[in-house]
C-alpha cells in the first residue's frame, strides 16, 4: 500500500493569532515494502508529518492518497476507521498507552476495535506477543508490573497485533538501554523482511538510519529539505552542519581520518564499508613505512 | 482542544500585561460580586464598556475572545433556556403544558445571558494577560491572611503552582494518549453514551499513571533540591505594586461605586 502526499500543508490552530505552521508545501512517496527514515531537528514537522499517515491529522490543504483513499480537509472522521487498521503508528513512549489489566488484553484490544471476535483477538494477540519476544507466563500480569523495556514491546505487540501494512514508528528506540535499543530495531527488521510490511521510522539515530533504512527524507522547518538513499543524504559534510544534523558514528571516525590524511572517495556509512576503504591504504601505508 | 482559549496565557507587553497579578485578581472578584448585584440594563452597559476597554488595551484580537466562548456556549444556553421555561410569571407570552414563556422569565434569561457573557470575557481576559505563576503568586499574596487561622498557605500556594504548571504537559499528554488509542481503533466521537464512556477509559486509566508516575519523579526530585516545607524559604519572584496599579484599582472603585448608587 503506499502513501503519497500530495501538496500538503498544515497550520496548527488556524484563524488565531498562534497559528503556527507544521508542514509546508509536501511532496512525498513512501512505496509499499520501503523501509524509510525521517530525520530533522526536533521541531521541524517529523512527528506532524507522521500524524497524517494514518489520518490523525488531515491537511490544511492538499491531500494525502493512503492506499487508494484519499483523506483530504473535509474527509469525514467515519471514512477513516478502516484506514487506521493499515496503517500502525506507534508513538514515542508507546508504553503510556497501555491500560488494560492483563498484558494480553490489551494486546487484544486493538483487534477487538477492528471486529476481531474475542477468540480470535487473543490468538492474534498470542501470536504477536511471541513474535516481540514476551513469554507467556508474563501474559496474565498487569502491564503496569513490567519493566521499561518489557512495557514497551508489549505497547508495541498492541499495534503490531492489528496486522498493519505500514507501521509507522516514532522513535521507538527513545529511552531505552543499547540491548533493548538493539533487540528492538533488529524486530522490526524481521517483520520487515518477513512480512514485506512498510516501514516508516522517525529517529535522531544516524546508526539507526545507515543501518536499517533504505530511504531517508530529510525535514527542516516544516519543509523536506533532501530525499534519497542514506549514502546520497550522509554525502555532503557541510550541508549535513548546515540543517544540525549528526553524521553516523563511521561518518565520525571518517572525519577524523581525513585530517590525518587518509583519503575516501565515498563516504563509508557501515563498519565494512570503512574498513574496505582503509584496507588498501594501510597496506601501502606499511608498504612505505 | 485547540480552541479551548480558556485558561491559556497569550504573550504580549501591553498595559493590562503589566498590571500586578493581585490587582488583576481583585478586579476580577470584586466584578463577580457586582455583576451579581446589579439588574438593571444601564449598569451592565457601563460594565460591558469596562470590559472592552480592558479587551482593547490587553492588545488581544475581540474575534480570539468570542471564539474562545465556543465551548461554553453549551452550558450558557441551557442555562439560559432552564431561565426561559421555567420562571413563573405573570404576563405569559406562550405555554405548553408546564413549559411557559413568561416577560419575566424573558428578562431573567438575558440577564443571566449578560452575566455569563461578562463573566467569562474578564476572567478569560484575566487568564490570557497573566502568567499561571503569576497567578499562582498573586493568589498566594491574597489569602496569606488565612495564616491566623492556621490555614496552610504555603502547602497550597505550592499546590496550585504546580497544578497550573502541569496542565498544559497533562493537555499534551492527554492528546497524545487520545491519538495513540484512536490509532488503535478507538473512537472518541461516535455511538451511544455507554459507548463513549467506555472508550474513555483507555484513556483515563493511562493518564492516571502517567500523572503518578509524574508525582514521584517531582517530589523525589524536589526532595534532593533541599525542600522540605513552605516555611522560611525566600523567593524569587517578587510583584510589585506600581502607581498604573493604585490608578487601575481607583478607577474600578469608582465605577463599582456608580453602579451600585
Amino acid at each position: 500500500m503506499d502513501i503519497t502526499f500530495e501538496h500538503v500543508n498544515y497550520t496548527y490552530q488556524p484563524n488565531s493569532p498562534l497559528a503556527t505552521l507544521g508542514l509546508k508545501d509536501i511532496n512525498l512517496k513512501f512505496t509499499s515494502g520501503s523501509y524509510v527514515a525521517i530525520i530533522g531537528q526536533t521541531g521541524s514537522g517529523k512527528s506532524t508529518l507522521l500524524q497524517h499517515l494514518n489520518a490523525l491529522l488531515r491537511p490544511s490543504s492538499g491531500r494525502v492518497l493512503i492506499g487508494d483513499q484519499a483523506v483530504m480537509t473535509t474527509t469525514k472522521n467515519k471514512e477513516l476507521h478502516d484506514l487506521r487498521r493499515s496503517v500502525g503508528l506507534v508513538f514515542q513512549f508507546p508504553e503510556s498507552q497501555l491500560f488494560e489489566e492483563t498484558v494480553l488484553k490489551d494486546v487484544a484490544f486493538a483487534p477487538k476495535n477492528f471486529g476481531k471476535s474475542e477468540a480470535e483477538a487473543t490468538e492474534i494477540a498470542r501470536d504477536t506477543l511471541r513474535l516481540v519476544g514476551i513469554d507467556e507466563s508474563l501474559e496474565d500480569k498487569m502491564p503496569f508490573d513490567l519493566s521499561g523495556g518489557q512495557m514497551r514491546r508489549v505497547a508495541i505487540a498492541g499495534v503490531l497485533a492489528m496486522q498493519p501494512e505500514v507501521l509507522v514508528l516514532d522513535e521507538p528506540t527513545a529511552g531505552l538501554d543499547p540491548l533493548g535499543r538493539q533487540q528492538i530495531m533488529q524486530l522490526f527488521q524481521r517483520i520487515h523482511e518477513e512480512r514485506g510490511i512498510t516501514i516508516i521510522l522517525v529517529t535522531h539515530q544516524m546508526d539507526d538510519v545507515v543501518a536499517y533504512a533504505d530511504q531517508a527524507v530529510v525535514m527542516s522547518h516544516g519543509e523536506i529539505a533532501k530525499v534519497g538513499t542514506p549514502a546520497e543524504v550522509f554525502a555532503d559534510l557541510d550541508w549535513l552542519t548546515a540543517h544540525n544534523l549528526e553524521l553516523p558514528s563511521t561518518g565520525r571516525l571518517v572525519q577524523r581520518l581525513q585530517q590525518k590524511g587518509f583519503k575516501f572517495t565515498r563516504m563509508p556509512l557501515t563498519v565494512n564499508e570503512l574498513l574496505a576503504d582503509l584496507e588498501p591504504q594501510l597496506k601501502r601505508g606499511s608498504q612505505l613505512g | 482542544m485547540d480552541n479551548l482559549i480558556f485558561g491559556r496565557y497569550y504573550p504580549g507587553n501591553s498595559f493590562v500585561h503589566r498590571l500586578d497579578p493581585r490587582l488583576k485578581l481583585i478586579i476580577n472578584i470584586m466584578f463577580i460580586v457586582l455583576i451579581f448585584l446589579l439588574n438593571n440594563w444601564y449598569d451592565y452597559l457601563i460594565l460591558g464598556v469596562v470590559v472592552l476597554t480592558g479587551v482593547v488595551l490587553s492588545g488581544v484580537s475581540i474575534r480570539f475572545f468570542i471564539k474562545g466562548l465556543r465551548p461554553m456556549l453549551l452550558l450558557i444556553l441551557f442555562t439560559v433556556a432552564l431561565q426561559l421555561f421555567f420562571t413563573t410569571g405573570k404576563t405569559v407570552y406562550w405555554q405548553w403544558g408546564w413549559l411557559a414563556i413568561s416577560q419575566e422569565g424573558l428578562i431573567n434569561a438575558s440577564y443571566i445571558a449578560v452575566r455569563f457573557l461578562l463573566i467569562i470575557f474578564m476572567s478569560t481576559l484575566l487568564t490570557l494577560t497573566t502568567q499561571p505563576l503569576e497567578i499562582a503568586d498573586g493568589l498566594e499574596y491574597l489569602i496569606r491572611p488565612l495564616k491566623m487561622i492556621k490555614f496552610p498557605v504555603n502547602d497550597v500556594a505550592l499546590m496550585l503552582s504546580i497544578a497550573l504548571r502541569f496542565v498544559p504537559k497533562l493537555m499534551d499528554e492527554t492528546t497524545k494518549i487520545m491519538n495513540a488509542q484512536r490509532a488503535r481503533g478507538v473512537d472518541f466521537n461516535n455511538g451511544s453514551i455507554l459507548k463513549r464512556v467506555k472508550a474513555l477509559i483507555p484513556l483515563l486509566i493511562p493518564l492516571m499513571m502517567s500523572s503518578l508516575d509524574i508525582a514521584t519523579d517531582l517530589t523525589t526530585a524536589m526532595i534532593s533540591r533541599g525542600y522540605r516545607d513552605g516555611e522560611g524559604r525566600s523567593r524569587f519572584r517578587v510583584l510589585k505594586w506600581r502607581r498604573r496599579d493604585s490608578l487601575t484599582l481607583l478607577f474600578f472603585v469608582v465605577i463599582a461605586a456608580v453602579v451600585i448608587i
